[in-house]
């Protein structure tokens, strides 16, 4: 019981946690990573992050936004998703997050569905989808028509990333639960016109809303997940059809886990492609980790850190599967 | 597990919405998952058949006849010719907090299930017995406190 206590307090970021309290291996690591941004990335990792929402188009328009008392701004990246100054302050306990008007998701959050740019009747595969956010984002962008298939492989996530999708009428989402590792066994190799993964990751970027990836962060773990992560992409890249479109994404700034990772999927044959984001703020991928150099063409990828738009810090690379 | 609804089974569900509703149409893949739910999807997605579940949950069958889900409401509202309930916007409040409607004697409604709607905003169903509608939100949709 205490220790679940402690746990929520962890996750809701109750405790007080200090830089002083951070792992010497994980500041040592970041000052070599991020250089002179150092101080302003981990400084504003211990600012709370500000709420964004993603409005239902299914369900409202952005005139209700204005009928209430609340103060928003828009994404400059996503024409539904809102900052918001001024609103209720248990904004998932009000009547319209209920009925599924808004999501609760951070803008940065929402940039990989925008790269990949899924489109009405296309067939998608949203690979680690739990809890929804995107795969109920990529709906709405594709206007509710063709398939999205929604893939976990945690019954307990499924059942989270199951209520998102009712909650927000996502009627074109099909949920399997299968080892991504091994998904085109299931459905066959080159199904897929697009393939989002936003992999499973050690998820430093979200320590702004919850403690837990700081603290439970250490090499062994990186390098775990990303062992687990080329493997999903693997099977994210088998699954595309040539000509076809992938998003790789993760929350954490660890190359291990993010170039790396782009560098096996360029050795499969990926084109990485060249993104444009409006009013976003990144750095480009690396080039060089520790002795380790990388293709060219991974300096293509963003690098969202923290401090650049005020929200959650993710990895995004956009690449192709040339047709043959 | 789910299974889509044939031609017949289909009709048979239509008219059923016809007779409570005045629906005449179902702009949608419907498939049946377990005994008494119904789920809403796309050709796309119903051709899915290793999934364990496909598009959103609309429509359940209880005692009082055909129920819809708030997303079933949303989805098949627009599309009700009665038994719909309108309420004025200063009512959601309430309604989503799981309070009952009283009902004017004037109106039109049937007893049983209805729809309950404000303006163009569908809110889900409630249970009709004459005098009130009785709210039938599931706990996990009303607003807390």
């Amino acid at each position: 019981m205490v220790s679940r206590i402690m746990s929520s307090l962890i996750d809701e970021r109750r405790v007080p946690l200090t830089v002083q309290d951070l792992k010497k291996e994980l500041k040592e690591r970041y000052k070599v990573l991020l250089r002179s941004e150092y101080e302003k990335f981990i400084n504003c990792l211990f600012q709370k992050s500000p709420t964004f929402i993603r409005l239902n188009p299914m369900k409202t328009s952005v005139k209700w936004l204005h009928e209430k008392d609340w103060e928003v701004e828009r994404v400059p990246w996503y024409e539904f998703g809102y900052r918001v100054v001024k609103g209720p302050e248990n904004i998932g306990n009000t009547a319209e997050h209920r009925l599924g008007l808004f999501y609760v998701q951070d803008a940065a959050s929402m940039v990989p569905p925008v790269v990949l740019d899924p489109k009405p009747g296309e067939m998608v595969l949203d690979l680690a989808a739990a809890p929804g956010s995107k795969t109920t984002q990529m709906a709405e962008m594709m206007r509710w028509r063709g398939v999205i298939v929604a893939n976990d492989i945690s019954m307990r996530r499924i059942n989270v990333l199951s209520s998102n999708v009712q909650r927000m009428g996502s009627i074109n989402v099909a949920i399997t639960r299968l080892d991504g590792r091994f998904i085109h066994k299931v459905f066959g190799k080159e199904r897929f016109d697009k393939v989002l993964l936003d992999a499973p990751c050690s998820s430093v970027g979200e320590a702004r809303r919850n403690w837990r990836p700081l603290i439970r962060w250490s090499m062994r773990l990186v390098l775990r997940l990303s062992k687990l992560q080329k493997e999903l992409a693997t099977a994210g890249y088998i699954s595309l059809r040539p000509g076809g479109r992938m998003v790789y994404s993760t929350c954490t700034i660890e190359p291990e886990e993010n170039e790396e990772v782009v560098q096996h999927l360029i050795q499969l044959g990926a084109e990485i492609l060249q993104v444009e984001i409006p009013g976003l703020r990144f750095r480009p991928g690396l080039l060089e980790w520790n002795g380790r150099k990388f293709d060219s063409s991974v300096s293509k990828c963003l690098r969202i850190y923290p401090h650049y738009n005020d929200t959650l810090g993710f990895f995004v690379c956009l690449l192709e599967k040339p047709e043959r | 597990m789910w299974k889509i609804l044939d031609g017949e089974e289909l009709e048979r569900l239509r008219k059923r919405l016809f007779e409570r509703y005045g629906i005449t149409e179902i702009p949608y893949v419907i498939v049946k998952s377990g005994k008494r739910k119904y789920r809403a999807t796309t050709k796309d997605a119903s051709k899915i058949r290793i999934a364990q579940l496909v598009g959103i949950y609309v429509l359940k069958e209880t005692p009082f006849g055909l129920m819809f889900s708030i997303e079933g409401t949303q989805l098949f509202g627009p599309l009700a010719r009665k038994n719909v309930f309108e309420i004025s916007s200063e009512i959601i409040e309430k309604w989503m907090h799981g309070e009952d409607l009283e009902v004017n004697s004037r109106n039109k409604l049937e007893r049983g299930l209805v729809i309950v709607r404000s303006e163009d905003l569908y809110l889900g169903s409630g249970l009709y017995d004459g005098q009130r509608i009785r709210n039938l939100l599931p706990k996990s949709r009303k607003v807390v406190g």
